[in-house]
């Protein structure tokens, strides 16, 4: 098994050094012909001046988030008992999935940074319920967010409320049904930082934890990236004015409006203002647009999908986007 | 076994240490988020350099070798959007990004007697009151009886929309929450008797009458001088 990797971690190398050479000498020969500046001026072009804008903002802000999430990981690996959590935290699924749902009250991290902290407390002893409750519902049910949607909708307070009870309600219905699952069908192999983990067990317990924070943020970093790329290609390719007339039929507007949410992949705080400017569409749809960008946009699809089992992570990817959706259809029909 | 790898973490870990540090005190974050957003970066550095010097460590632990979670693709995913960004040096948003958001000329808020508010606070250029675009569209939503008839004088970028009338433009700028990627860009029409030849992204100081029509407010009988561009060129 190590002889493989070793053997395509050797290759990959040397596919890097072969493509590496082959564009140092198209460069050299594009700069002895003057070539050199009319080609670089496509990085003049707008599209790409736009997506560089975007794909860092992401980055800067996400990094940072990121990087808490990785040390608050880190410290609860290291500073805190797994048999806290076991007694503190409700074992059986349905109070466990409610209880995960309120921790981002208490704990508002990022979207993106409470995907290693979700990680951490799984290993931990968190019953798989109360994690993935947590997982799906801190990023939208936070004071920063909860006040934020209501400064973006001041006439109509509501959508907050309905905004904060779709995301509680799928919380909890993602964390029921998948709290019969075992961490170990979720989570991926650890078995690297477990080699790790037992060679820094003599080190200092805060040079532990940041060891541990270092892993996670490699760990996540790296689909966050690839997250954010696509994030910004579609941001780049997919126009805002492209929604049109499309607001007028409230299930299409419903349907557009939370794949809008999913392809910006923007921060829950900051959507909600976004949202508001989409005045030709029904409430719902923008309540739409704002559950599923926190919860399934395209950055953190990368994330789960790096972080987690892809079995899993496809159906909890399914399963959110589905009950969304429904709960957005109901209330729509209903007449919001 | 690849020996190098705690080194190219750290390497990692430093490069993105040096280019947020760079972005911080040069005062360039804000190009792509909020002003108020530099106490995240500056928390990031912290724990940046802490894992710095964790990093560091295990570079001196030979034992360190035995560990690897990461390979040369990962490294270069995670250093690709410095490369980008020292390639590309992006300006701030323009009117690309204008036309694929589409302008508003509206804007959610709860800023009741707005007006009053912002009375002692207004800086006024000889007989005209200098106002930013968020601040005219949001009085003329919801006091418009205050802002009608009032001279102003506001910045922004021209943008020019298709089928516009001849002598009348977009004044723009991005309103930002928390970073570029969800900056909205809020216009308001300005009329002007004067033949105007501005090229889009032109910065100019706008100084006019307000007059409010439908709810939106329109600076007519304006004067046009082109500005440089401000430092920050994003509204909050």
């Amino acid at each position: 098994m190590y002889g493989q990797k070793k053997s395509s971690e050797e290759r990959v190398q040397r596919w890097f050094i072969i493509i590496g050479a082959l564009l140092a000498l198209f460069l050299l020969n594009a700069s002895m012909n003057g070539e050199l500046p009319g080609m670089l001026n496509f990085l003049k072009a707008p599209k790409v001046q736009l997506f560089t804008i975007v794909l860092t903002a992401i980055l800067m802000e996400g990094f940072a988030f990121l990087l808490l999430g990785s040390c608050l990981s880190g410290m609860i690996e290291v500073f805190v008992p797994r048999e806290i959590l076991e007694k503190r935290f409700p074992r059986k699924s349905f109070p466990a999935a409610v209880a995960g749902s309120l921790l981002g009250l208490c704990f508002p991290v990022c979207s993106c940074g409470n995907i290693p902290l979700t990680r951490r407390l799984m290993k931990k002893g968190v019953p798989v319920a109360g994690a993935v409750s947590y997982l799906l519902a801190a990023p939208v049910i936070n004071p920063v967010t909860i006040i934020s949607t209501i400064l973006a909708f001041p006439g109509t307070k509501i959508i907050s409320l309905e905004r904060t009870g779709m995301a509680f309600l799928v919380a909890c219905a993602c964390g029921i049904i998948f709290g019969r699952y075992d961490t170990a069908e979720i989570l991926r192999d650890t078995s690297a930082e477990e080699v790790s983990c037992h060679h820094h067990s003599s080190s200092p317990r805060i040079i532990q934890a940041l060891h541990h924070a270092e892993h996670d943020f490699f760990l996540t970093g790296k689909y966050f990236v690839l997250g954010a790329v696509t994030a910004s290609l579609f941001q780049v390719c997919v126009p805002r004015t492209v929604l049109g007339s499309l607001g007028q039929n409230s299930v299409i507007s419903i349907l557009l409006l939370g794949i809008l949410g999913m392809v910006f992949s923007l921060c829950s705080f900051a959507d909600a203002f976004v949202a508001s400017t989409f005045t030709a569409f029904p409430s719902t749809a923008k309540v739409v647009f704002m559950t599923a960008g926190p919860m399934v946009g395209i950055s953190l699809i990368f994330l789960y999908m790096g972080t987690f089992k892809r079995k899993f992570s496809v159906r909890l990817i399914m399963l959110v986007v589905g009950i969304i959706f429904v709960l957005g259809l109901v209330r729509g029909i209903a007449g919001g | 076994m690849w020996k190098k790898e705690p080194f190219y973490r750290l390497l990692v870990l430093s490069a993105w240490f040096v280019f947020l540090l760079v972005m911080l005190f040069g005062g360039r974050y804000q190009t792509y988020i909020r002003k108020g957003y530099g106490v995240l970066l500056a928390g990031g550095l912290v724990i940046l350099l802490a894992l710095i010097c964790t990093g560091a460590r295990n570079v001196r632990d030979r034992s360190a070798h035995h560990l690897k979670y990461t390979t040369s693709l990962v490294f270069l995913i995670l250093v690709f959007p410095i490369l980008l960004t020292i390639a590309v040096r992006p300006g701030s948003l323009s009117t690309f990004a204008a036309a694929s958001r589409g302008i508003s000329t509206s804007l959610a808020g709860s800023d009741e007697n707005l007006m009053d508010a912002l009375q002692s606070q207004i800086e006024s250029e000889g007989a005209f009151k200098k106002l930013n675009i968020k601040q005219i569209i949001t009085i003329a939503d919801r006091e418009p009886d205050k802002i009608e008839g009032m001279q102003v004088s506001a910045e922004g970028f021209v943008y020019n929309q298709p089928a516009q009338p001849s002598g009348s433009f977009m004044l723009v700028r991005f309103l930002i929450t928390c970073c570029a990627a969800d900056a909205t860009p809020l216009g308001v029409e300005v009329r002007s008797e004067e033949t105007l030849q501005l090229p889009k992204d032109t910065w100019v100081r706008v100084q006019g009458t307000v007059k409010v029509e439908n709810g939106k407010p329109v600076i007519t009988q304006s004067g046009v001088t082109q500005v440089p561009k401000p430092s920050n060129a994003y509204l909050y």
